[in-house]
């Protein structure tokens, strides 16, 4: 049994966190969306673990800037990794919270 | 196993400067500890602008006010003398100097009911003996600094032409500076010269003589000289240097082009190739002697290159060991388990896996070469579940075409962006399967890469959805990106200056 991609985790600390792994395209941003609004509901923050994220490209990040219109997002991201290229080039760093992770 | 090549190291940071007197002066502390009833005894020395501290008990190197004003009191005194401060309650601190500089010094705190006549008499003593000893330690730490700085520096950190990685380590036994250089010169469009050698001798003579013959070999190729040419001209180059018997080398220069190696080696372990598809193979075609042992034509060989393939040019203290015959296989059996790796991983990896248990007794270098791949080139219908298959081939090729991790993280996700536009958009208003096909080459230290479609390319920027920020994306990842579109269908063309 593998871990599944997309978990979220609704009693972590301080706010409900979403936690992601490997890559996340096309095929598969439905998943990742429908865990962002499961923790989102009734809440007025999540925090989004992207840590171990090996891919992902203008289809997440459109989730993600239509979850920020009204849920408080903090991205965690690994340092100089493709994702943290992505949300900067994109300007979701603008809108969000994006904590970089050694 | 860090690249000592790729930046001067300040001399605090090479392993073992610092450690025999530090060594020393733990070793006195423990002793002096354990000889008085000490409770605490602590050493100070200055190194390399550095000030070092170690004390008894360990681990944690012990502070107290007493000790640290006994150390500065002593500093004005004669080598040897030792001075006695009482610090309160019966107890005394004692602290005797060990270099005429004052920057050296032992000091330890006695308990109020020990003998601090006495003490302070065996105290002097040993900080006599302890002075000469530190001082020679301390002289001989120095020169290794100075021989490493000197070789760093001689060693240069030139940028190389893609493709190329050199790795070196300096033994893992504490001694003087080791004499393997290795060395990637661009001759001419698409034609690199590389050497790597070997002086005997492991002292400041040797990286002298390192430093000429580096810069002889470096002059030669640049002038186009084939390695054969390049090793006579080293060979009257170490004849008229003392210090340069019995030094080896090989030489390569390689057509990245037309993809061929001619290669000489003057004594020294051969190169070694291997192809994604073959067996490594030795090139041992032009072996000879070591420079300086005889005036004579140097052989020359010449052997092709296929793509993809990787060239390992080597000293022997990636392989010797004391009392063994020089032994290559182990050197193949590592290569052909990575084929498929980026160079630079390959050369870490080889160095890594033939380390013996308690490191190497000898310097390594290791230089490698990987010649660019076949291109990369594949079309699929365009469907979501072929994004996933298009980055598995990228994340493949890429290492293979020796671009970094960085680099290759950046030109899958541009080409994923591409690949998920016409997988998203391209079919809109058509009929018929639309196709998506990848291509991937690296030349002369450029990656070019295609995303086309024969679909409909979706542009436009819908407000509050945020689609379109692929090409932005795109464009910000890659240096050249265009975009043809036509009624046949869509190509995004992006192009990147690859880092060595």
């Amino acid at each position: 049994v593998t871990a599944p991609q997309f978990s979220v985790d609704m009693s972590s600390a301080p706010a409900p966190t979403v936690t992601a792994v490997g890559d996340i395209d096309l095929a598969n941003v439905g998943e990742f969306r429908t865990a962002i609004e499961a923790a989102a509901a009734g809440n007025e923050g999540i925090q989004i673990d992207m840590t171990e994220v090996t891919y992902c490209d203008s289809a997440v990040v459109r989730v993600l800037f239509s979850t920020a219109v009204n849920t408080k997002l903090t991205l965690l991201v690994r340092a100089a990794g493709v994702a943290q290229t992505l949300f900067a080039i994109s300007g979701l760093d603008r809108v969000t919270t994006v904590s970089v992770v050694d | 196993m860090r690249d000592v090549t790729a930046e001067q190291p300040a001399a605090a940071d090479i392993p073992h400067i610092g450690r025999s007197v530090a060594e020393l002066l733990a070793g006195a502390c423990a002793d002096l500890a354990a000889r008085f009833g000490a409770e605490v005894v602590v050493a100070q020395w200055e190194s390399l602008d550095r000030r070092h501290r170690v004390g008894w008990p360990e681990p944690g190197v012990p502070d107290t006010a007493a000790l640290s004003r006994a150390l500065g009191e002593v500093r004005t005194r004669p080598v040897g003398s030792v001075n006695v401060t009482p610090t309160g309650s019966g107890r005394h601190a004692l602290a005797a100097l060990l270099d005429a500089a004052g920057t050296a010094a032992i000091a330890l705190e006695l308990h109020g009911a020990a003998p601090v006549t006495e003490t302070s008499a065996a105290l002097g003593r040993v900080a006599g003996g302890l002075a000469t000893e530190f001082a020679a330690r301390l002289a001989a730490e120095h020169a290794r600094a100075v021989s490493l700085t000197l070789q760093h520096a001689m060693l240069g950190t030139a940028a190389r032409p893609h493709g190329f990685c050199v790795r070196s380590t300096p033994s893992a036994t504490p001694r003087e500076a080791g004499g393997d250089w290795s060395d990637v010169v661009e001759v001419d469009d698409g034609r690199v010269g590389v050497v790597v050698g070997d002086c005997a001798g492991h002292d400041i003579r040797a990286a002298g003589v390192l430093g000429e013959l580096r810069a002889a070999g470096r002059a030669l190729l640049r002038h186009g000289h084939d390695p054969g040419e390049v090793l006579s001209g080293l060979d009257e180059f170490a004849h008229a240097l003392p210090a340069a018997s019995g030094v080896t080398a090989v030489c390569a220069v390689i057509d990245t082009t037309r993809g061929t190696v001619r290669y000489s080696s003057a004594g020294h372990p051969p190169p070694v190739l291997v192809g994604p598809d073959h067996a490594p193979r030795v090139l041992d075609m032009a072996q000879d002697v070591p420079l300086a042992a005889r005036r004579a034509p140097r052989p020359v060989a010449e052997a092709t290159l296929p793509p993809g393939a990787t060239l390992v040019l080597y000293t022997d203290g990636l392989v010797a060991r004391r009392g063994e015959a020089l032994d290559t296989a182990r050197v193949r059996t590592a290569l052909d388990q990575r084929r498929g790796l980026h160079p630079e991983r390959v050369a870490d990896e080889l160095i890594a896996e033939l380390a013996p248990d308690r490191g190497y007794d000898d310097d390594v270098a290791v230089l490698t070469y990987r010649q660019p791949p076949a291109d990369l080139s594949y079309d699929a219908p365009g469907d979501m579940g072929q994004l996933a298959v298009i980055r598995s081939l990228m994340r493949a090729w890429l290492p293979l075409a020796a671009v970094a991790a960085e680099d290759a993280e950046r030109a899958i996700l541009a080409v994923g962006e591409a690949a998920a536009n016409t997988v998203e958009h391209g079919q809109k208003g058509l009929d018929k399967q639309v196709t998506v096909g990848v291509s991937a080459r690296c030349r002369a230290g450029r990656l070019e890469m295609t995303v086309w479609d024969d679909g409909v390319w979706q542009a436009a920027d819908h407000p509050g959805e945020h689609r379109g920020n692929g090409l932005k994306v795109i464009e910000a990842l890659m240096d050249v990106v265009t975009l043809d579109v036509d009624e046949d269908g869509t190509r995004v063309t992006m192009q990147k200056e690859l880092h060595s």
